[in-house]
């Protein structure tokens, strides 16, 4: 079966919303795809959701061990030096960072005390949380009925991730035009994650969306760097962080050259119809 | 958003905001709790008995007074939290650090 693939124009939009669970995330899996929207004038804004701040008296020791690897000292600490990689990562894409107050999940007490646990089931409570974060997405200033959201796919299973894929599908739900990216790196060093994702919301997306980034995907990997507190930790699985990162993309677009992957999230409405847009779809690629 | 602030005995103030605490008007909260930590009131009261709502943002500003009212050896507390309020702070296990009272009064006991 042969992917047509897209380009970034199948994303037509008015406004274009990227949603990041933590300050590095949009840039990581589908930068690429950002500038080439900034490059079409769609004026992307990338929203770091979880970016919010809490007194350092209360973080866990979880917290402190994460801390210690990304070589902070507090909370504040953090916070500030990962706004200015982000504002420098996003800018360099031609997009706006806009930042949320949530807490990331090792901040948030005891619910997350471990790595099984963070990568794991979210708490219960937290489904109060995807409604809270879907209101405020629409009441954003840069909010377009008529723009497109992306969300992470959740592959690697973050449970900040996992929350974003849900405040996805609500708003598809709500009519939204909404789409999945492919989390990387974790896509990058686990494939087997990708396949165990993508059977988990099986039939909550539609087929696959190869978007073709051409030259920009240098301007991914200039602005991956912006993370400079980071990049060490997440890509600590290699010693050519370009290398990985050119490798994945391209082996994703194949014959259309580097690209990125996106999957359609579906609405209740679009669910009734799965089993004709699926066959339309095989229909057309044959 | 409207901000009016009573100074209290010692270095204590109250500070009543009517509207809706979010991105809009979050940066202008953010600079009243500043201001008022900055002329000499670290003890702060925030009474939330005519904000119907807050969103992420909104809480922000109320850690950042937070930060500000410690710093300067004080403390912030909330008063009369509305339902919306109370639900966001324990969803976001903020309220372990944002403390909650019935009433301004109570608010202001211990301080």
């Amino acid at each position: 079966m042969r992917n047509r693939g897209s380009s970034a124009s199948s994303f037509a939009t008015a406004r274009a919303i990227f949603l990041s669970p933590h300050y590095d995330d949009v840039v990581l899996s589908c930068g690429g795809t950002v500038a080439l929207l900034a490059d079409q004038g769609c004026e992307p804004i990338v929203v770091t959701v979880f970016a919010g701040e809490v007194p350092d008296e209360i973080i866990t020791d979880f917290a402190k061990w994460k801390h210690s690897r990304w070589g902070v000292n507090s909370v504040e600490e953090n916070v500030t030096r990962r706004q200015e990689e982000d504002r420098d990562a996003v800018e360099a894409l031609g997009a706006r960072a806009h930042w949320l107050g949530y807490p990331d999940a090792i901040y948030r007490g005891d619910r997350y005390l471990s790595d099984p646990s963070l990568f794991g089931t979210p708490q219960a409570v937290e489904t109060g949380l995807v409604n809270l974060i879907a209101d405020e997405i629409r009441s954003l200033p840069e909010w377009d009925d008529h723009g497109t959201v992306f969300v992470p796919l959740a592959i690697g299973e973050h449970v900040d991730h996992q929350i974003m894929f849900a405040v996805g599908r609500l708003l598809a739900e709500r009519g939204v035009r909404v789409f999945a990216y492919e989390d990387c790196p974790y896509a990058i060093h686990t494939p087997a994650g990708v396949e165990r994702r993508l059977g988990e919301v099986a039939g909550e997306i539609g087929p696959p969306m190869p978007v073709a980034i051409g030259m920009m995907l240098e301007r991914r990997i200039e602005a991956i760097f912006a993370y400079r507190s980071q990049v060490p930790v997440i890509f600590r699985f290699t010693t050519d962080v370009p290398g990985v990162v050119s490798d994945f993309a391209r082996k994703i677009g194949g014959p259309l050259g580097p690209a990125e992957r996106f999957w359609p999230i579906l609405g209740e409405a679009a669910t009734t119809t799965i089993g004709a847009s699926v066959g339309d779809h095989t229909r057309q690629i044959a | 958003m409207q901000v009016t602030v009573d100074i209290h005995a010692g270095a204590t103030a109250v500070l009543h905001l009517t509207g809706q605490l979010d991105a809009l008007s979050a940066p202008y909260v953010r600079n009243e709790l500043a201001n008022t930590v900055a002329g000499g009131h670290s003890r702060l009261v925030v009474d939330l008995a005519k904000v119907g709502f807050v969103d992420s943002s909104g809480l922000g500003s109320l850690i950042s007074g937070l930060k500000a009212a410690r710093v300067a050896g004080g403390d912030l507390r909330l008063a009369q939290p509305s339902t919306q309020v109370s639900t966001v702070l324990t969803l976001t296990m903020l309220e372990r650090v944002l403390r909650s009272y019935p009433t301004v009064a109570d608010a202001l006991v211990g301080y």
